[in-house]
Parts: C-alpha cells; sequence; structure tokens
C-alpha cells in the first residue's frame, strides 16, 4: 500500500517542478524578466528602506550622546570659540582700517626681507660706523636681533620698530623711499603690494 | 609718574642734547616730566632774527618718535605730515633754525606778515628786526 502511495505519489512529485518550468516556459521569455525585475526592484527597495532606517537610528543615537556631552560639559568650547572668532575678526577689520587709511597692510610689511644681525657680517659687507645702529629707538644692533630691510632702499632697522612705523606710514624713515610706487610712475602695472591689500579689503568686505 | 618706561630712546637723546648741543639750540627737560622740555633757539646770524632768543615748549608724546614732537604753533611739515621716526628733537630744532634764516612766506602762520614779506621785504625784515629787539631780547 505504502510502496504503491509512494511510487504514485513519485511520479506526481517529479511531474510538479516540471509542470511548472512547463508552465513558465508557457508563461514566455518576457513574463520571466519582469518577474526577475520585480523581485531586484523589492529587494533594492528594501535595502533602502533598512539603510535610511539605519541612518536615522543612528543620528538619533549620535544627537542624544551629543546632549549627554553638552551636559557633561564638552560644549565648552563651543562657547570660547565663537566670541574668539568675533574677536580675531573685529581685530583684522580695526588693523585693515587703519591699513587702509595710510599705512601699510601687516601682509606686506611681512614680505620685506627681514634677517639676523651679525657684526661679523656687516664687517664683511664693509658698512661704516652708524649704520650698527637702528635709526628709529637709537640703540645699537645686538647679536642676532631680528632686523628688517627696506626692498627699495635697502635701509634696515629693527623689525619691532620699522613695523610698528610702516603700519602707520608706507615710507623709509631715513630716505623717505616709499614702497608703493606712485601711480603716476607706473600707471600701467598694479604691483603685487596694492593688490594683496586690496584683495583682502574686498573679502573682507564680503564677509561682513 | 610720567617719568616711568621713558623709552631708551628718549633717554639717549636727551643724554646727547646736554652733552653735546647743537650751535644756538639748547633743550632741557623739565624736572618733573621728562617729556616736556624747556628750549631757547638763538636767533641765526645775518637774519632779521640775530640777537634773539626765542623760547619754545616741546613736548614728546606718547607715540613718539612714530608721532612728530609737538611744538607752538610753527608751520613745519616735518612736524605734520612729514614727520619720520629717523628725525630727532636735534633735527626738529636744528629745522627751526634753519627757518629763522629762511622764512618760508608760501606756506606761512600768518597770512598777513606773508603778504607783507612778499610784497615789501625790506620793510618786513626791519619789522621783524624791531619785533625781535623788543620780545626776544633773551630778558
Amino acid at each position: 500500500m505504502s510502496s504503491y502511495s509512494a511510487a504514485a505519489a513519485l511520479p506526481a512529485a517529479s511531474s510538479q517542478p516540471s509542470s511548472f518550468l512547463r508552465s513558465l516556459s508557457n508563461l514566455g521569455l518576457g513574463y520571466a524578466i519582469a518577474i526577475a525585475l520585480g523581485l531586484l526592484v523589492l529587494l533594492s527597495t528594501l535595502l533602502l528602506a533598512s539603510y535610511v532606517c539605519c541612518r536615522a537610528s543612528s543620528r538619533r543615537r549620535r544627537s542624544s550622546s551629543s546632549e549627554a556631552d553638552s551636559l557633561g560639559g564638552v560644549v565648552l568650547p563651543r562657547i570660547i570659540f565663537v566670541p574668539e572668532d568675533d574677536e580675531e575678526e573685529g581685530r583684522d577689520n580695526t588693523v585693515l582700517a587703519a591699513a587702509s587709511a595710510v599705512g601699510l597692510d601687516p601682509v606686506v610689511i611681512a614680505s620685506y626681507p627681514k634677517f639676523q644681525f651679525s657684526a661679523a657680517a656687516e664687517k664683511a659687507k664693509g658698512k661704516g660706523e652708524g649704520e650698527g645702529t637702528c635709526a628709529i629707538c637709537l640703540c645699537e644692533y645686538r647679536e642676532a636681533e631680528m632686523l628688517r630691510m627696506m626692498p627699495d632702499c635697502g635701509h634696515s632697522f629693527h623689525l619691532m620698530c620699522i613695523d610698528a612705523w610702516l603700519r602707520l606710514n608706507p615710507s623709509c624713515p631715513v630716505c623717505r623711499n616709499s614702497p608703493l610706487p606712485t601711480p603716476q610712475s607706473t600707471p600701467l602695472s598694479t604691483p603685487l603690494s596694492e593688490l594683496v591689500p586690496l584683495s583682502q579689503f574686498a573679502g573682507d568686505r564680503r564677509r561682513r | 609718574m610720567a617719568n616711568t618706561n621713558l623709552p631708551r630712546r628718549i633717554i639717549k637723546e636727551t643724554q646727547r642734547l646736554l652733552s653735546e648741543p647743537a650751535p644756538g639750540i639748547s633743550a632741557s627737560p623739565s624736572e618733573d616730566n621728562m617729556r616736556y622740555f624747556n628750549v631757547m633757539i638763538l636767533g641765526p646770524t645775518q637774519s632779521p632774527f640775530e640777537g634773539g632768543v626765542f623760547k619754545l615748549e616741546l613736548f614728546l608724546p606718547e607715540e613718539y618718535p612714530m608721532a612728530a614732537p609737538k611744538l607752538g604753533r610753527i608751520c613745519l611739515d616735518i612736524l605734520k605730515d612729514k614727520w619720520s621716526p629717523a628725525l630727532q628733537i636735534r633735527t626738529v630744532l636744528l629745522s627751526i633754525q634753519a627757518l629763522l634764516s629762511a622764512p618760508n612766506p608760501d606756506d606761512p602762520l600768518s597770512d598777513n606778515i606773508a603778504k607783507h614779506w612778499k610784497t615789501n621785504e625790506a620793510e618786513a625784515v626791519e619789522t621783524a628786526k624791531e619785533w625781535t629787539r623788543l620780545y626776544a631780547s633773551g630778558a
């Protein structure tokens, strides 16, 4: 009985997939492709949904953790940084305002050559007496002091002394040689030294 | 109080003004304020101001030497826009002395005197001599 039923069942079971395949082939290749595509779309939708869910949950987790941080006092740096930025910007503005009024921009001043004083090097260059003294503070240069040289006339001074003057007035204290060419002398070319402060000023205005 | 934190430059200038004064010029700091100087300039020889002693007050502002010394009403470019930190009290006073030798009626302090000087120099020079005798005889 049982063997019969098994035998009877076998052809039935084996006939099922073949009939399924047959039905598939009956349905045609077009349907097969449509089903495959549908499966793909379903799969990708599921993936996308899970991705969105993960992100949302992780963001929720992160925001809750930053809340915890703020309670722990880690939010303090933000409070410190904000006014510091403002202060820096304000200082920039005043410096730029002063520079645009008469003196040179600190960026331009910093572009002038600077060097360390060395008595031996000065003697080698054959410089006479009096050139070892800063004309601004009237103090003699000491070994390894930082000096700055005016680019055109070559007069040098203590770095701090000449920088303080150039911020107020764009001229050499000794010969009044101005490192900024007058518009009449160079009508066609705009020197870089003028371009730099102008572009900075424009950027500064845009920021405000 | 004002003498604390006196820049080395001012000390050096003062020492040199006292130890080797320029001819016809004397400048001595006030006792209570080292930035305040009593100045005397002798009228240059062969000028209408010869024989005169011209007293001035000079003050070194906080920004000195980045700003010019403060003097009375003297029309001199180096005391205004032509100031340079390479100039000193001595050079400023020498410039004033030179101005007495060669007045500049094109950049006057007093328009009336400049007009007088330009229209009738001989008469203006006589007035200058008289005023020097009257007001700057060093009394």
